[in-house]
């Protein structure tokens, strides 16, 4: 199935622009419409971008001098990318943005699938060709490429095949199992995998052989010579998987064609929506207790005490907002609302097992040490300002929205609700930012009072930087930084001065670590911060810029 | 093309969107599908496309019609209220790809082509891609790629409050009207009375999924009393609310 027809359209577009030319008007419109060629390919730009992180991947896995190591994040790679590709594929030939596209047009079930496993089949030479360049690299680094040549060849179409094969193999099987559950994992170990000490790198690359994946990994080190003979033999089961492919696809094909047949399944859940929206009332009528629309469901629960009857942080946070600020709360939150409690728990047991892992664990790279604190500040800790689905807009053409503009809420309303809200957020975290901070502290040899002090620091930038986060956060829904006027460029000069301010303070707090220093730097901070906010509530409220940010088309 | 609707019926999990609904269309017809919200307009529509499959039959000229079935396919254009279409497309690789679907994309379809873009005011907008359109813009893009396929049955969903511009509005007019006058039948849901008593031939009321008047809008005129301040279809829409289903 052939999705385009470019003779027509080149001859189309040949008769359009000599129309259009004698009339400068319509040839300028014409001009200032035209899609310019880069913006056209979109993804090329995925592509290289997912090349590029491969690339650096393969040479901290080279420069690390061992050769496993190298085959270890192939393997991992292969057994994550071939779960994924397949999970994918799946979901985009089931529910993706192709079928909703085709599915009004005259297209065959059979040709659609044809269309959707070729440019699935395209994907997977990608990743053949990351394969050979993968095991080509290690032949030149650790072996002789005119000699394995052959072995390299032989494990790239085998690392393919027996990916797919197992990838297809696991969703006929398992459709309903969490893919993304196995995928991270994999990509995380292979990350880790570059920064472990020897031993556990050496026992990670064993475990691969758990997964086809590695069997061809480690079929390969002994074809290249750099493992025992025997383990070559590993090859042969991989074999026999990628013998299996044609049955595997056939099981998935069946297994997808029975869903597209289904008409409840596939097309209910493309136009899940829209079929809402037309059954609202009628739900209504025939009293059912269930509303379908998520917001209209939350809307009529949180009336009254619904704030009690939520967790801890946000019965604090409901003591603080008054009935107004309740109301835009609630509608800023939308589904987000109840979960900060929830959340506080996830990052105290990320951040007591952490702490203990400090405490107690053998020599690791110092950065892994921080990385639970991280986790545990961007799940409690409003990093960011927190998540605030009022800020985003809806599905749209060209331009949308944020949803707040839409209703009368204040650029002030909001300021205050986040604000609060994200103080106390700040503060129950700080018990556990303190705690992190001191195990941090005693094992890079300091005192655990020093890092206390540290932690209570970035407790206190955290919640003097609130502001200028809450200005972000309304800046993320206009086109301030596309709309260039006189007021939009001396806001930024100035919000760029107030920056170098607030960075110079806060590196006074670490430098000078004198009680009255951190004191005004922290002033400094906020006092900033609460400028940058109410200028932005300056160009916002005088209508300087528009509410208006590019849609999400698909 | 002669439709045959029997005893169609459709439902969402315990809502029965359309329910044991039958109806004859004759060729060559503007019919209006009228409506409250939730009523089954759009369901009604999409099963007349095979976007959904309900229980009963529909036949066009007599062959029974299945989402399989390509050459009915061929012969019927349907579009959503929201035009779905592939963002990083320009216009004219958008029609190219509805044309090239529809088998249509022959040399001869140009001049076809370039009338329905003129019409539309799309001509400046041919090499832009479909994510920087309009909404209006959007759907005038994915009618004309439509109506230059000029199947035997056009199914829209309310099309005349898709955001088109006054221009192409009257465009889509004038080309449903050409379109009944060689014989083919154009199907809209619309919840403007007024322009349902212009522009149809027919009008269908649906209510709770199921068939609540079906007639011809010479036939409703002769029937009805002149109201002042009240056009025909209003009066009508009063009556069936005061009388329950």
């Amino acid at each position: 199935m052939k999705l385009s027809s470019p003779a027509l359209e080149r001859n189309l577009q040949q008769h359009v622009r000599r129309e259009l030319r004698p009339s400068p008007l319509l040839w300028r419109d014409y001009r200032q419409h035209r899609a310019r060629w880069w913006k056209r390919n979109r993804n090329f730009r995925g592509v290289l971008g997912s090349v590029y992180i491969l690339a650096v991947l393969f040479c901290l896995a080279v420069s690390s001098r061992r050769s496993f190591v190298l085959l270890a994040v192939v393997a991992l790679y292969a057994s994550g990318t071939a779960l994924l590709r397949c999970a994918t594929y799946c979901s985009r030939v089931v529910r993706g943005y192709d079928r909703a596209v085709l599915v009004a047009l005259p297209v065959l079930d059979d040709d659609y699938l044809r269309h959707e496993s070729l440019s699935f089949f395209r994907s997977w030479a990608g990743a053949l060709a990351v394969f050979l360049a993968a095991y080509g690299i290690y032949a030149i680094l650790y072996g002789n490429l005119r000699q394995d040549l052959g072995a390299v060849l032989v494990a790239a179409v085998l690392q393919t095949l027996s990916g797919l094969c197992i990838g297809a193999a696991v969703l006929v099987n398992s459709p309903k199992w969490n893919l993304a559950s196995a995928v991270v994992p994999l990509y995380g170990l292979m990350i880790a995998c570059l920064f472990l000490p020897e031993d556990a790198q050496r026992f990670l690359w064993s475990a691969t052989l758990i997964m086809p994946a590695g069997w061809v990994a480690h079929g390969f080190a002994a074809l290249a010579g750099n493992a025992d003979s025997a383990e070559k033999f590993w090859l042969v089961p991989a074999f026999i998987v990628s013998a299996a492919l044609p049955f595997a696809l056939r099981r998935l094909r069946l297994r997808l064609v029975s869903e597209l047949e289904s008409p409840d399944g596939a097309f209910a859940a493309i136009f899940a929506l829209d079929e809402e929206q037309e059954q609202a009332p009628l739900l209504n009528a025939v009293g059912s207790g269930q509303p379908l629309v998520r917001g209209v469901q939350l809307a009529r629960e949180l009336k009254g005490t619904v704030w009690k009857r939520l967790g801890w942080i946000e019965r604090v946070i409901g003591v603080l907002l008054t009935d107004r600020e309740k109301v835009v709360a609630e509608f800023m939150l939308s589904n987000e609302l109840g979960a900060w409690s929830k959340k506080l728990r996830i990052a105290a047991v990320i951040t007591i097992t952490g702490t203990a892992i400090t405490f107690i664990s053998p020599s690791l790279p110092p950065w892994l040490f921080f990385v639970p604190m991280l986790i545990a500040a961007l799940i409690a800790a409003p990093v960011l300002g927190g998540s605030w689905p009022g800020f985003k807009g809806s599905m749209a053409y060209d331009l949308a929205p944020p949803s707040y503009a839409c209703f009368p809420i204040s650029y002030g309303e909001i300021s205050r609700v986040m604000l609060k809200t994200n103080l106390i957020r700040a503060l129950t975290w700080a018990p556990l930012a303190l705690v992190y901070a001191a195990a941090l502290a005693h094992r890079s040899g300091y005192s655990l009072e020093y890092g206390s002090g540290v932690g209570l620091e970035i407790v206190l930038i955290l919640m003097a930087v609130q502001p200028a986060i809450v200005a972000g956060h309304f800046s993320s829904g206009t086109n301030d930084t596309k709309q260039i006027n006189v007021q939009v460029i001396s806001f930024f000069g100035f919000g760029l001065i107030l920056l170098i301010i607030m960075v110079t303070a806060v590196s006074m707090m670490f430098i000078v670590p004198t009680l009255l220093v951190q004191a005004v730097a922290i002033a400094v901070v906020f006092a900033m911060s609460l400028m940058g906010w109410a200028v932005y509530k300056v160009l916002f409220e005088r209508g300087r810029i528009d509410l208006l940010f590019p849609a999400r088309t698909q | 093309m002669r439709i045959s609707v029997e005893s169609l019926s459709k439902r969402y999990g315990r809502v029965h969107a359309l329910d044991d609904v039958t109806l004859t269309i004759e060729p060559g017809q503007i019919l209006s599908l009228l409506g409250v919200n939730g009523a089954g307009k759009t369901t009604l529509l999409r099963c007349l496309s095979g976007v959904v499959s309900g229980s009963g039959s529909i036949s066009y000229d007599g062959e029974k019609f299945t989402r399989g079935n390509m050459n009915l396919r061929r012969k019927i254009a349907f579009l959503p209220d929201f035009p779905i279409a592939f963002p990083h497309y320009t216009v004219l690789r958008h029609i190219g790809m509805v044309l090239r679907l529809y088998e249509a994309d022959d040399p001869a379809i140009e001049p076809r082509v370039l009338e329905l873009l003129r019409g539309f005011d799309l001509l400046p907008l041919v090499d832009t891609p479909m994510s920087k359109l309009s909404r209006g813009q959007a759907y005038k893009t994915a009618l004309a790629g439509l109506l230059a396929v000029d199947a035997e049955l056009l199914l829209l969903d309310e099309p005349f409050a898709s955001g088109m511009d006054p221009n192409g509005i009257t465009f889509l007019k004038r080309e449903a009207r050409a379109a009944a006058s060689r014989g083919h039948t154009v199907i809209y849901s619309t919840q403007i009375l007024d322009i349902a008593e212009t522009l149809s031939d027919c009008l269908l009321i649906i209510e709770r999924g199921r068939v609540r008047y079906y007639a011809s809008l010479s036939e409703l005129q002769g029937t009805a009393s002149r109201q002042e301040g009240n056009s025909v279809l209003e009066q009508l829409f009063e009556k069936l609310r005061s009388i329950p289903q």
